[in-house]
């Protein structure tokens, strides 16, 4: 049986190899693209700058200390906010699914708090806690709070009856109902929107220092915006998208590692 | 014959349909069991087989009559009477090994710490899942995953048994094993067993009893005592000229109602 499997492994690393492949020469593709549009006139560098001139800038950024610093802010915001916003849905979406009555009192509110645009409400958050940590913060929890609050909801909602039938029949107690159904379920859930609301975090916190700050990527983009520096722009939005990557890709392979137990 | 252990009586259960009409269940159903019986109940499909169990197992309620289970109404709450039930859907928590399932029965049951393990090893073995204790649902068969809900709903030592097809995702040859299996350990607990089946030949080999319910709402159509000889031997039974007598009887009952 082993030997079936690590034959079939080996094929699918060598497959995922050539993807890599492809999709890199894909990327590179492009970027010289865009280099030689720039060198030859067709593309201008004004608006769009060139992938050379966007790599020096993030390269200067990390000799003035100017990228850690900023990205350190920005990722301290999205991870305070990531945190308390995940417990706050944990909790209050246990709550809620375990308890009718709260349930049936409040659910609606929740549902139109959450159809507002709360982007919207960005400026009006840093009006009301300041332009420094706490309001990005405060952002980014309005942001994953949502989203881990109706996956954990659902959670509890999706268990199979009659697992539930069958403890009661035995003489299952309610804190072992708790522990053994009711939390493993509902983690479940909850872990699989963890990988979106890293990505919410992330762009929330941004979100807050574009429009208020004195420090953080965010910030840096702003910045830069204002100074119609396109590189600039440029550079900030590479920091991003590669932090945000690495984290994906953090957070997939902790997923899969767990996703065999929950998976049906 | 004693006092029976399940009492059904004049049981009515009606649902809602989605066109918000009405459908009549069962419409006073009787129906006795003895203490140490093993009954089978065949009938048609959507008949009401599996809310009879339910309303038993006492996860349905009746809109009407009663079901006195040791001579009371009271849900049973384990110790004094253990109820333990093979669900004709899966039941088993996917985030648990085959084990730890067979342990969860055992824990809520309330049976002690150091007994869950040993217990639950030897009725997975029992069911022919030896090497299979670490799985996940998820990594079983269908047909795996309905013998682990057996060996959880054996291992507790239950007085009153209650299947669901439980054999329905087995192969032939599993499926006579694991009947062998039941039986034995049945012959030797006398426990009473309520099972579903769609098979006869295994409601005649296995059954003292065999009740024929009729479609909705749903009424004993026809039962006949099976009163082959004691302990059965699965091997040979269906080799028994009084075996085939049976089961032909019960399927000229099937082809022919009224
Ligand atoms: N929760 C429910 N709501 C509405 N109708 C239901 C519900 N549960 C069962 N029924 C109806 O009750 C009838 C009997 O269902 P039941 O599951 O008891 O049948 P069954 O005899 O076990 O059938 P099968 O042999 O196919 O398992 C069916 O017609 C079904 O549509
Ligand atoms: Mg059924």
């Amino acid at each position: 049986m082993a030997g079936v499997d690590e034959s079939r492994l080996s094929c699918l690393s060598r497959r995922a190899w050539s993807l890599a492949a492809a999709r890199l020469g894909l990327v590179l593709l492009v970027l010289l693209g865009w280099e030689l549009g720039t060198r030859s006139g067709f593309i201008d560098p004004f608006y769009f700058s060139t992938p050379s001139r966007v790599l020096v800038t993030v390269i200067e950024w990390a000799h003035e200390g100017l990228l850690f610093g900023n990205l350190a802010v920005t990722l301290g915001q999205a991870t305070t906010g990531f945190i308390v916003g995940t417990l706050l849905g944990i909790v209050l979406g246990f709550s809620f699914a375990a308890n009718p009555c709260i349930d049936a009192v409040l659910q609606p509110f929740i549902t139109i708090l959450n159809a507002l645009p709360r982007i919207a409400f960005a400026p009006l958050i840093i009006l009301w806690f300041g332009l420094g940590f706490l309001s990005k913060v405060v952002i980014v929890v309005s942001l994953v709070f949502f989203v881990v609050f109706f996956n954990t909801y659902r959670g509890f909602k999706e268990i199979n009856p009659t697992i539930i039938k069958n403890a009661r029949l035995l003489g299952a107690t309610k804190a072992q109902m708790m522990l053994h159904i009711y939390l493993p379920a509902t983690l479940a859930w909850t872990f699989a929107s963890l990988r979106v609301s890293v990505g919410f975090a992330i762009i929330a916190a941004v979100l807050g220092e574009y429009i208020g700050a004195s420090a953080g990527i965010g910030h840096m983009i702003d910045n830069a915006q204002a100074n119609f520096d396109a590189t600039g722009v440029m550079a900030g939005l590479l920091v991003l998208t590669v932090t945000v990557a690495l984290l994906d890709a953090l957070l997939s392979v902790i997923e899969r590692r767990y996703s065999l137990r929950g998976s049906r | 014959m004693s006092e029976p252990l399940v009492q059904i009586e004049n049981a009515v259960k009606r649902f809602k349909t989605p066109a918000k009409g009405i459908l009549s269940v069962l419409d006073g159903l009787s129906i006795a069991f003895a203490k140490g019986e093993f009954v089978c109940l065949l009938g048609p499909s959507g008949c009401g087989k599996s809310t009879l169990l339910n309303a038993i197992a006492g996860q349905e309620r009746l809109d009407a009559g009663e079901i006195r289970i040791g001579g009371t109404t009271k849900p049973i709450a384990g110790e004094s009477l253990r109820v333990a039930m093979v669900w004709q859907s899966d039941s088993l928590l996917p985030w648990k090994t085959a084990q730890a399932n067979v342990e969860f029965s055992l824990l809520v049951s309330g049976i002690k710490g150091n007994q869950r393990q040993q217990r639950a090893l030897k009725w997975l073995q029992a069911v022919g899942l030896q090497g299979f204790e670490a799985y996940y649902p998820a990594q079983l068969s269908e047909g795996m995953r309905q013998r682990v809900s057996l060996a959880a709903a054996l291992s507790i030592e239950p007085d009153l048994l209650l299947m669901d097809e439980p054999f329905g995702a087995l192969d032939v040859y599993t499926k006579l094993q694991i009947e062998k299996e039941v039986v034995r350990l049945w012959e030797a607990m006398d426990a009473t067993i309520i099972m579903v089946t769609h098979d006869v030949q295994e409601a005649v080999a296995l059954a003292d009893r065999v009740i024929m319910l009729t479609a909705r709402p749903t009424t004993v159509a026809f039962e006949t005592r099976i009163d082959l000889p004691r302990p059965r031997d699965l091997d040979r039974i269906y080799g028994d000229p009084r075996f085939h007598t049976k089961v032909s009887e019960l399927w000229q009952a099937l082809t022919n109602p009224g």
